[in-house]
């Protein structure tokens, strides 16, 4: 699947792009091999039964099986991918998920490179039961309206809306990405977005590509990597994404790969200082 | 009726502002006053009865009737606008419509300005996202922010095309991402100039009229302002203001209206000219 120049300056442009029902002949199969991942993973976060209360969460999600770590390999991901990042870029990790409840305005991070999260919804969601919220061109991060909103919502620390601009969070002007089991939505990963109004076991998981870095810069990769220690990780990547990788996925994997060493130890210190490996 | 910190904010970030039944005791004075007015100028653009085909424009609209007029001295008016242009602020000027269908993306000035200005707009119908809401996309009103120039190209593109963000996009204008301001009448929204919006899905008579208003321009910038007013000669007025808005002005309403009829008197010229070179005045 090639995307059209309008899909890539659509992207570019408003910071997302969504494909309904592009993976509708899938969802079921996509369905059963993520409840059936959860259930060799005790059902809920860090093997304990879902509790409702917290969201629950699972790295290297797609990684953990054959046939979930060949979406990657799927024309409609790859080319997705390819089409905004170029034909060599990063996959970077999955998460699976069980939301509850709301989740406050955010970006996943504010870097100068693009980042795409590609997700899949499980159940049918709208705007006031868990959808997707996004506000268009807040990914641009050197333009006034995105710092702006970075002050509003900054990550990592809890939104500023009724004490800045005296509404509550789901009265942010925005858009809600509606979607139905089979939708595809990929997102910039540093536009502002939200959920709200969401029940308290909503499945959803993601993949995360970024673009291939310079060998100049694979400090930052490094670093990036590095992260990955708080969901305790000890490798990039899943051993069944590694092991049944043909080469066409690997020129996705090796960056990473090759730049993983420090990790298993930085987990192993994680290991130490928290109770559990972090829900997001 | 002074903006809170929280409200200019707001106005600030996202480009606009709704105030849900502020006007809502008035309502049906404002709207028969609106239709007087109509009735008064032959109730269509350029004193045809309006055919439902094309938008139905009138300009200096709340000027040509004193209770309309009187608008703008109404403290929900003048302190809001007050609180985001200062004191001082021009009224810039009204226009009266009967929309007819889709209004596609655009900005009613996007350039380069230091002085900010906006359009206030009373929606005489109710309107949601399927039957002519306005629909604006937050912070496309940040001139110079790589979003809003972006978005420019839908707007400059209209001379060309036809649908001009399916041919940018791959999306026709209802799908733009943007958000609905559905309205009940007697809400009041208002808007940056710069802003993109748009209205889809509504009827062929669709009634509305907005109040425009912008900072004072320093003496310095007066060429600026007087290109300004010069542009409004496409809609035939002689002068920036109708008659009634000028005589029935008390002391303070003049504030807002001294600086640009000072400025005003190349108009006549303009008209002429305009008049010359085309069958009727502008319909927007």
């Amino acid at each position: 699947m090639e995307l059209a120049n309008q899909q890539k300056d659509f992207f570019q442009t408003f910071g997302f792009l969504k494909f309904p029902g592009l993976f509708s002949d899938d969802i079921e199969r996509i369905t059963n091999t993520f409840e059936r991942i959860w259930s060799d993973h005790g059902g809920g976060h860090q093997g304990e039964t879902h509790d409702y209360q917290r969201r629950s969460a699972l790295l290297q999600f797609i990684d953990q099986d054959e046939y979930m770590s060949s979406l990657i390999d799927d024309p409609r991901l790859d080319g997705m991918a390819s089409g905004i990042l170029g034909d060599d870029y990063n996959y970077v990790l999955s998460d699976g998920n069980f939301y509850v409840g709301d989740t406050q305005w955010h970006s996943d991070y504010r870097i100068p490179k693009p980042s795409i999260k590609a997700a899949f919804y499980l159940d049918e969601v709208a705007a006031e039961s868990g959808a997707l919220r996004v506000i268009p061109g807040s990914h641009m991060i050197n333009d006034n309206f995105s710092s702006t909103l970075h002050e509003i919502m900054p990550s990592g620390r809890e939104a500023n809306t009724q004490e800045l601009l005296g509404i509550y969070g789901d009265q942010v002007p925005a858009v809600a990405l509606e979607s139905k089991p089979g939708d595809l939505v990929c997102f910039d990963r540093r536009i502002k977005h939200a959920s709200f109004g969401g029940s308290s076991r909503r499945r959803m998981f993601t993949i995360v590509f970024e673009p291939h870095y310079e060998d100049n810069e694979l400090e930052k990769v490094h670093d990036h990597i590095g992260s990955l220690s708080r969901f305790w990780c000890d490798r990039a990547y899943g051993e069944v994404m590694i092991r049944t990788a043909n080469p066409q996925r690997m020129v996705h994997l090796e960056q990473r790969l090759a730049n993983d060493s420090h990790l298993a130890e930085l987990t192993r210190k994680a290991r130490l200082e928290m109770k559990e490996p972090a829900r997001g | 009726m002074k903006l809170t910190k929280k409200q200019l904010n707001f106005f600030d970030t996202f480009g606009f502002l709704a105030f849900p039944g502020l006007f809502l005791d008035d309502i049906e004075n404002i709207t028969s006053a609106f239709e007087d007015v109509w009735s008064r100028n032959g109730g269509g653009h350029f004193g045809q009865e309006h055919d439902g085909a094309q938008r139905s424009a009138l300009i200096q609209f709340i000027d040509q009737d004193e209770y309309l007029s009187a608008l703008i001295d109404d403290p929900r008016i003048d302190e809001v606008c007050a609180s985001v242009l200062g004191d001082d602020y021009n009224y810039t000027g009204s226009d009266g419509n009967f929309y007819v269908g889709d209004t596609m993306w655009h900005s009613d000035g996007y350039r380069k300005s230091k002085y900010r200005s906006f359009k206030m707009a009373f929606y005489l119908d109710p309107v949601d996202a399927t039957s002519g809401c306005l629909r604006v996309i937050p912070g496309s009103h940040k001139h110079g922010d790589l979003f809003a120039n972006s978005l420019e190209e839908v707007h400059t593109a209209r001379d060309s095309s036809n649908n001009p963000s399916d041919e940018i996009w791959g999306v026709d204008g209802n799908e733009v991402p943007a958000v609905p301001l559905e309205i009940t009448p007697g809400d009041l929204v208002m808007f940056n100039h710069q802003i993109k919006h748009s209205s889809w899905g509504g009827g062929e008579r669709r009634r509305m009229f907005t109040l425009n208003f912008e900072e004072r321009y320093a003496d310095p910038d007066l060429p600026e302002l007087r290109e300004r007013i010069g542009a409004e000669a496409r809609f035939w007025i002689d002068r920036i203001y109708g008659e009634v808005i000028i005589e029935t002005a008390t002391a303070s309403r003049m504030v807002h209206l001294e600086q640009r009829m000072a400025n005003d008197y190349h108009m006549p010229e303009l008209v002429r000219k305009h008049q010359e070179a085309n069958a009727e005045p502008s319909r927007g």
